[in-house]
């Protein structure tokens, strides 16, 4: 059996199987002594909002006072049957409930709204969906930071996973690669085939090659303003990086895969696609290739017959009656599938003080709060991590602004910050932790 | 290749910045920082986008089929792809191009002495004569001498730890990633030079590079005068890479994508094929309008020639075993073809928000940006006294305080069309009650979206003219800051009469856009 088939063989095959020796660092292992742990984080956006009837679990508590209980004996009938994918690991399950947008502006278009105050804790300078952002996106900020790898990728239509994309301190936008292929080639820049592949004289060479290359930035002929000079020096900086990435090849402690065959994208595959970057993540996430990654989901559509929908999820996402709110439930219930299958495959795998999902705050959002655009109530479904958050129990935070919740968690992976975003917004102080997160 | 040999490529390139050689004569001195040259605003340079870096690859490679390229979209606020301001390097990018001109540079080399003939003699003079010729073809220019010291450097380094052919593939993607040609960096002083002014043709016109002949006339320094420029713009228009270059404007500027995200739902089958044939009538309507007939902008709102598919014929009432020019008389003009009208729906009913705002900020150039933004975010209620159609509940923003600034110039003239449905089909009625398509734009009132065509090609013509100028302009200079003696030029050579080539024609002779006068 080809070590592809062997790979997916044990991923589609669910619990108690996903055990793989190859993608453990071959320093370590499961006898390995205790190390400080390294976090890792995953941010997955979708699209249209939660439809909070099928999201939350309040037990009947009070939305107005901040309260909290313990996931782990709640049984599998009391989930909620958007979040009961996750019922499995309800122990390392979180809940973040009641926050409101600490920032939110007044321009036009909703979803850019929400992702960008969302993701980036500030508000936009202009509207549409790529309204110019003042601030960088949590994960673009914390890869800066911490000099963490980050990969961008999406899965479904181009269209719409697009606008969701990181923002960068300097704000640019962080392209979206929507081929697997993609993210395997950079991970293993010397392709697949196990951990002393075959290299040709080219491909052992591209190292040397880009070493060359890089200086030219510094020596451009022709006429160029204080800007332009930046970004040559930026260019130059990420050939190097490139570089580098040969470099370290050769010192990648676990074995590559073979090289996918297969090229995914499209609506027709957004599952699928997540399923490889899944594979991709874990392995990056395990051989510390990466520590951050970012996936954008579009709408699932016609992929998903068997939730109720093959129709247009927008039209679902406005309507307020019984029949749409269930086409809405079935959607968020296929992404939050899609969640639980990471966190299966990351909890398989031995890490340090744990498993990587230990490790691993997996967070998924979506990029406006409710699905009829409502922006009062900003939710957050997060798996993993136990070693840096207290897991396992539904958080209600009333009175707290969004931008605690991205200081918490930048708190939580050792960035040490105060506030994320910006610190006041509309005379309220965005600043400080929320209470009782971090471990 | 030891690290020592590597830093021996690193001294080269040294020795080349500290001589102030390769600063050329621009550099952070006069100009440097705010260049005084027109047609061209910040940032000076720009990155090949997606599109023009795949279009020069194929024509610095005739004839040898590439490896599919898939880079990394670009989007640029001003709506096209080549915005200046947003093609910025991303590490996915820089990743992407070591795999790419990896994957070019091997393909050309499995038949390396088709585009080397010397390759046979694997010495180090065939590999110098290869840096000088593609070099400079890569470069759009002749290399400078540092230049060519450190491609030959590289090279002579690989050879002496390789082979031949690692040599020429390496050197091959050194090249292709080397600023001077993924950048369009420009040499001349204060003016263009005439291979500055061989690329700004060849990347408006065609999204690629000079060809031999456009460079060979760079060389003997003959794009320099009025008449030979425009003989090279009269040749450009009437190769290929003309229809391509002016879709791509065309495609971005009638907001083609639009199709993709669309999902009409009713009578009419609705699929990936569907979808793609809607594509493919857009640009067939317009290279028709633009190539065939050398059409105006009168023609491009009044034509009635129509292409349909088996896939697309349903949605004109008609039948098709294949592509089929046909007459649609009652659906003259671009604004009533499916693509435009299915673009610009929803689900279960047309936009006239799209409808209104793609006719309003493309063809008619309303800027909203100035215009404070609403309040609230909340859709008004709309009157319930009033029948519940689409006009109706849209009429709430027209009539809410908080949106009518911006509404209330785009509903009036996205209603115009409520008598096409999702799927541009007409309907008779909205919801069982009559549609009302009257509309108005600055004053001008007209019943439905027959009357809104006369309005543009009559009282608005002069108007819609200037826009498609500005735009024209937005994508030829890759920045939504065009120069305004640059646009008030080509508005007042360009009238709805002339053709869209002559256009195209106007602003590539302009010296002001070619940077070749102050």
């Amino acid at each position: 059996m080809r070590r592809r088939t062997f790979l997916h063989n044990l991923g589609l095959a669910g619990a108690g199987s996903l055990f793989l020796p190859s993608l453990l660092p071959r320093s370590r292992g499961v006898a390995a002594a205790p190390l400080a742990s390294t976090p890792r984080i995953v941010l997955a956006i979708g699209i249209h909002g939660t439809h909070f009837p099928g999201w939350e679990m309040l037990r009947g508590q009070d939305t107005n006072s901040a309260w909290n209980y313990s996931l782990a004996n709640v049984a599998e009938g009391e989930f909620s049957p958007v979040l009961r994918p996750l019922w499995r690991h309800r122990a390392k399950t979180t809940v973040i409930d009641g926050l409101r947008f600490g920032t939110i502006d007044n321009f036009g278009d909703d979803h850019g709204k929400g992702y960008v105050n969302g993701l980036t804790g500030a508000p936009r300078l202009g509207g549409g969906l790529e309204g110019p952002p003042q601030a960088p996106s949590f994960d673009a900020a914390l890869s800066a930071a911490m000099n963490m790898k980050m990969y961008s990728v999406g899965a479904g239509d181009n269209g719409y996973v697009n606008f969701t994309r990181p923002i960068r301190p300097d704000l640019g936008k962080e392209p979206i690669l929507f081929s697997p292929r993609d993210m395997f080639d950079s991970l293993f820049p010397n392709g697949g085939g196990g951990s002393n592949p075959v290299l040709t004289p080219v491909q052992r060479s591209q190292a040397d090659m880009l070493a060359a290359v890089a200086p030219m930035y510094d020596s451009v002929y022709g006429r160029l303003s204080t800007e332009d000079r930046r970004r040559m020096e930026q260019h130059r900086d990420m050939v190097r990086a490139a570089e580098q990435r040969f470099r370290n090849a050769s010192a990648i402690s676990c074995e590559a895969p073979d090289v996918p065959d297969t090229f995914y994208g499209g609506d027709s595959t957004l599952t699928a696609a997540t399923s490889q970057f899944w594979d991709l993540t874990a392995l990056a996430f395990s051989c510390q290739l990466a520590q951050i990654v970012h996936i954008g989901w579009s709408e699932m559509g016609a992929t998903l017959p068997t939730a109720g929908m093959g129709v247009h999820e927008h039209a679902h996402a406005h309507n307020s009656d019984a029949a749409s709110g269930q086409v809405m439930n079935n959607l968020q219930t296929e992404y939050v599938k899609m969640v639980a299958d990471l966190a299966d495959r990351l909890d398989q795998i031995p890490d340090e003080n744990g498993t990587l999902l230990d490790n691993t705050i997996i967070i998924q959002l979506s990029d406006i709060a409710s699905c009829n655009h409502e922006q009062g109530r900003w939710p957050v479904t997060m798996v993993g991590g136990g070693n840096f958050i207290n897991a396992g129990k539904y958080y209600n935070f009333p009175d707290d602004p969004h931008n605690k919740f991205w200081t918490t968690i930048g708190n939580a992976m050792g960035w040490a910050i105060n506030q994320f975003g910006l610190a006041s917004f509309g005379g309220n102080d965005l600043r400080g932790q929320l209470a009782g997160v971090v471990r | 290749m030891s690290e020592l040999q590597v830093s021996r490529f690193a001294l080269v390139l040294l020795v080349v910045a500290c001589t102030n050689e390769l600063n050329g004569p621009g550099g952070d001195g006069p100009g440097g920082d705010d260049p005084n040259r027109p047609g061209l605003a910040q940032p000076s340079i720009r990155r090949m986008t997606s599109r023009e870096y795949k279009n020069t690859l194929r024509d610095l490679f005739p004839g040898i089929e590439l490896p599919a390229l898939t880079l990394v979209s670009d989007n640029g606020p001003s709506g096209f792809d080549n915005d200046a301001t947003a093609l910025t390097p991303s590490q996915a990018l820089v990743d992407q191009l070591q795999r790419e001109t990896q994957s070019v540079a091997e393909r050309i080399a499995e038949d390396l002495t088709a585009v080397l003939p010397c390759a046979a003699m694997a010495n180090a003079a065939c590999g110098r004569s290869w840096v000088d010729d593609f070099g400079a073809r890569a470069f759009r220019r002749p290399l400078q001498p540092a230049e060519r010291d450190a491609f030959v450097a590289i090279f002579d380094q690989f050879l002496e730890s390789t082979d031949f052919e690692t040599a020429f593939v390496l050197t091959t993607q050194a090249i292709l990633q080397a600023p001077p040609f993924l950048y369009r960096i420009e040499t001349g002083d204060t003016l263009s030079n005439p291979y500055d002014v061989a690329s700004r043709l060849s990347y408006f016109l065609w999204g690629s590079m000079p060809d031999a002949a456009l460079l060979q006339a760079a060389a003997q320094n003959q794009l320099t005068t009025p008449t030979q420029i425009a003989a090279q713009v009269d040749r450009m228009l009437q190769d290929p890479r003309a229809v391509e270059g002016y879709q791509a404007f065309a495609a971005q500027w009638l907001q083609f994508a639009r199709i993709a995200s669309a999902n009409p739902e009713g009578a009419l089958p609705w699929d990936e094929g569907v979808r793609s044939a809607l594509y493919e009538e857009a640009a067939r309507f317009m290279s028709d309008i633009i190539f065939s007939r050398n059409g105006t902008l009168r023609d491009f709102l009044t034509s009635t020639k129509g292409f349909i598919s088996p896939d697309t014929a349903a949605y004109y009432g008609r039948t098709a075993n294949a592509w089929t020019e046909v007459e649609l008389a009652d659906r003259a003009g671009y604004l009533l073809r499916a693509s435009f009208l299915v673009a610009t729906g929803h689900q279960s009913q047309p936009s006239p928000i799209l409808r209104g705002s793609v006719v309003t900020q493309q063809l008619l150039c309303v800027d909203y940006s100035d215009i404070p933004p609403p309040t609230s975010q909340d859709l008004p209620p709309a009157d319930p006294n009033l029948p519940p159609t689409n006009r109706n509940k849209l009429d709430a923003l027209v009539n809410a305080s908080a949106c009518s600034a911006c509404h209330q110039v785009i509903n009036p003239v996205g209603y115009a069309f409520e008598r096409y449905d999702q799927f541009g089909q007409v309907r008779n009625q909205d919801n069982g009650y009559e549609i009302d398509s009257s509309g108005e734009f600055e004053g001008h009132q007209f019943a439905d979206a027959n009357g809104l065509r006369d309005y543009l090609t009559g009282a608005g013509a002069k108007q819609v003219s200037d826009c498609v100028t500005r735009k024209a302009l937005v994508f030829a200079s890759g920045s939504a800051d065009v120069d305004a003696t640059l646009l008030a030029d080509v508005q007042g050579a360009f009238t709805s009469e002339k053709s869209f080539k002559e256009l195209m024609k106007i602003i590539a002779t302009s010296s002001r856009f070619l940077g070749t006068s102050p």
